[in-house]
């Protein structure tokens, strides 16, 4: 019974991840960034870019919280890992001293106040967050 | 030390410019602590030998470990780091595990010079990070002790993008002295002194949309002190016997070479890793080591499999002091065959299933069920208590809490 009980639990805590994953595909993200450059970016380089990799250009990202809808389906379009398996890279990265993670802000008002005031920074914010004309959008999502 | 002294003056020399341009713009500088935890309990099903530690009751004293990350931003380019580790194992020294200056000129390079944790392998330098990787533990065939984990020194990493893929280049160049254990047997006399007079490597990382591969080569001179070794091989000497006593030399290069292969997709991964650890130095043997490693991801659960080998072998004695012409030199022709006999040989096949639960953000419980298969007369990395009722195998279970913050 406590073996049935278990896996109850197991298959419940499954669906309700897989569940937030799908929730989150549904509302679409884009990718903004404060650049005078012409930038174009393909998805891969956004990966690398905000994996802390070098992609020829001087951007620094900066992210949402954890469970926030637009850094889930970031993580799910773009990334290609769980939230769980990218904070495993980055405490390899950070304990190696190698990588810092991008910065964290609280909400995507944060983000965009951030990426007005520094030249080279990059976000990722939901569709349909008001961009400013001097921001530049590099990704757009085809989920919504 | 006076490498470590010199490379840490030239960091300085190569930044100085920075540190005083970002004290008369008034940038700030600030402190960033981190951390990382992990509780682990193990127990092996088998009463006549112990293995990493684990005996036939549960022990939390293996793994168990606090550590604490202070970085220091002393600009955008400089900052300094160090880590400071409380482990629950008696064979492991609580205390300063990382202390470096980083410097960062550009985006595409990072120069760090202090003390450093060795990178020989993917895992090497973020071992004690339970939460870094799926595993209770590295596999032992490839992440043993036969290497020092930390040295004195420098180095560099410089990233090349491309369209495809980000090439990273790291090189290491420094220093080591300490004792090692060959094997874990660390309470017994395979505890030896080495000095690494010169330690050298190159890694290179490509980086692609899923795939890692990861190539290294390391050269190490090395000093390595066995005493009664020692000894004896000036008495081999004395005697006219040249050859001989060279062969126990513990003073000479050793080799270590590795390839990796990383694919992480979004529900699962496969790793791999093969070393090659090739040695003069008669305390350190001869190894070639791999693990195969697949795992499927239902988020937040990891279930994975791993088989690890590994062979381990020393060079031949050499054919020089001659049997049958005096008692007394087929004694001293006995003791020096006996010298390789009695080094201890660890061959070491594992399979290793585990599941790792996300439970909470940067929290994780893991649990891995170990079986050891080892070459029959062989140590195999067991502490062998009665040889006779061992049958060389045994079965690990480890279960693991592990946080970082």
């Amino acid at each position: 019974m406590k073996t049935l009980s278990l896996m109850f639990i197991s298959l419940c805590l499954v669906f309700v991840g897989n569940l937030q994953l799908v929730q989150a595909k549904t509302d679409g993200i884009v990718i903004v960034v404060n650049t005078k450059d012409n930038v174009k970016l393909s998805k891969q380089e956004l990966k690398r870019l905000f994996m802390g990799a070098y992609i020829g250009y001087e951007l620094t990202a900066v992210i949402l919280p954890i469970n926030h809808k637009a850094r889930i389906e970031f993580n799910t379009s773009i990334i290609g890992l769980t939230e769980d398996r990218i904070q495993s890279y980055w405490a390899q990265m950070r304990f190696s001293g190698r990588r810092q993670a991008p910065q964290q802000l609280t909400s995507t008002q944060d983000i965009v106040n951030h990426l007005l005031n520094h030249e080279g920074s990059i976000a990722y914010l939901p569709q349909g967050t008001a961009i400013p004309d001097s921001l530049k959008v590099v990704y757009r999502s085809n989920s919504k | 030390m006076l490498r470590f002294i010199s490379v840490l003056t030239l960091i300085g020399a190569l930044g100085v410019n920075d540190l005083a341009q970002s004290a008369n713009n008034g940038e700030d500088s600030r402190i960033e602590f981190s951390g990382f935890s992990r509780l682990v309990a193990g127990y092996l099903d088998e009463e006549h030998a112990s293995f990493e530690g684990y005996e036939d009751s549960i022990g939390f004293g293996e793994r168990s470990l606090l550590a604490v990350q202070i970085d220091a931003h002393l600009n955008e380019r400089f900052s300094l780091t160090t880590q400071l580790l409380a482990h629950s194992s008696d064979s492991r020294d609580s205390g300063v595990e990382w202390l470096y200056l980083s410097y960062k000129p550009t985006k595409s390079t990072l120069i760090k010079a202090g003390k450093l944790r060795t990178p020989f392998f993917a895992y090497s330098d973020i071992l004690d990070v339970g939460y870094a990787y799926p595993w209770v533990s590295p596999q032992q065939q490839v992440y043993a002790s036969y290497v020092f984990d930390s040295f004195e020194g420098a180095s560099i990493n410089y990233q090349f993008p491309t369209p495809y893929f980000v090439l990273e280049f790291e090189a290491y160049h420094g220093s080591f002295k300490d004792k090692v254990a060959v094997g874990e047997d660390f309470e017994d006399d395979t505890e030896i002194d080495a000095e690494i007079e010169n330690f050298t490597g190159l890694a290179i990382l490509a980086r692609s949309d899923k795939l890692t591969v990861r190539a290294s080569v390391y050269d190490v001179d090395s000093i390595i002190t066995y005493p009664v070794v020692i000894q004896f091989a000036e008495i081999l000497d004395s005697l006219g016997y040249a050859r001989s006593a060279q062969s126990l030399s513990g003073t000479g290069q050793a080799k270590i070479s590795q390839i990796g292969l990383f694919y992480d997709d979004f529900d699962y991964f496969f790793k791999s890793e093969i070393i090659r650890f090739q040695s003069k130095l008669l305390p350190v043997p001869n190894v070639l080591s791999y693990y195969v490693s697949g795992g499927y991801i239902s988020y937040p659960f990891t279930y994975h499999a791993t088989f690890a080998s590994n062979q381990s072998s020393y060079p031949d004695p050499v054919v020089e002091i001659p049997l049958g012409l005096d008692p007394q030199i087929d004694f001293l022709r006995g003791e020096y065959i006996s010298v390789f006999n009695n080094l201890p040989v660890d061959s070491l096949e594992s399979l290793t299933l585990g599941v790792r639960w996300d439970f909470a953000p940067n929290m994780a419980l893991k649990f891995d069920v170990m079986h050891l298969r080892g070459e029959e007369g062989e140590r195999s990395f067991f502490s062998i208590n009665d040889s006779n009722q061992f049958d060389s195998s045994a079965n690990l279970y480890e279960i693991a809490w592990e946080w970082v913050f």
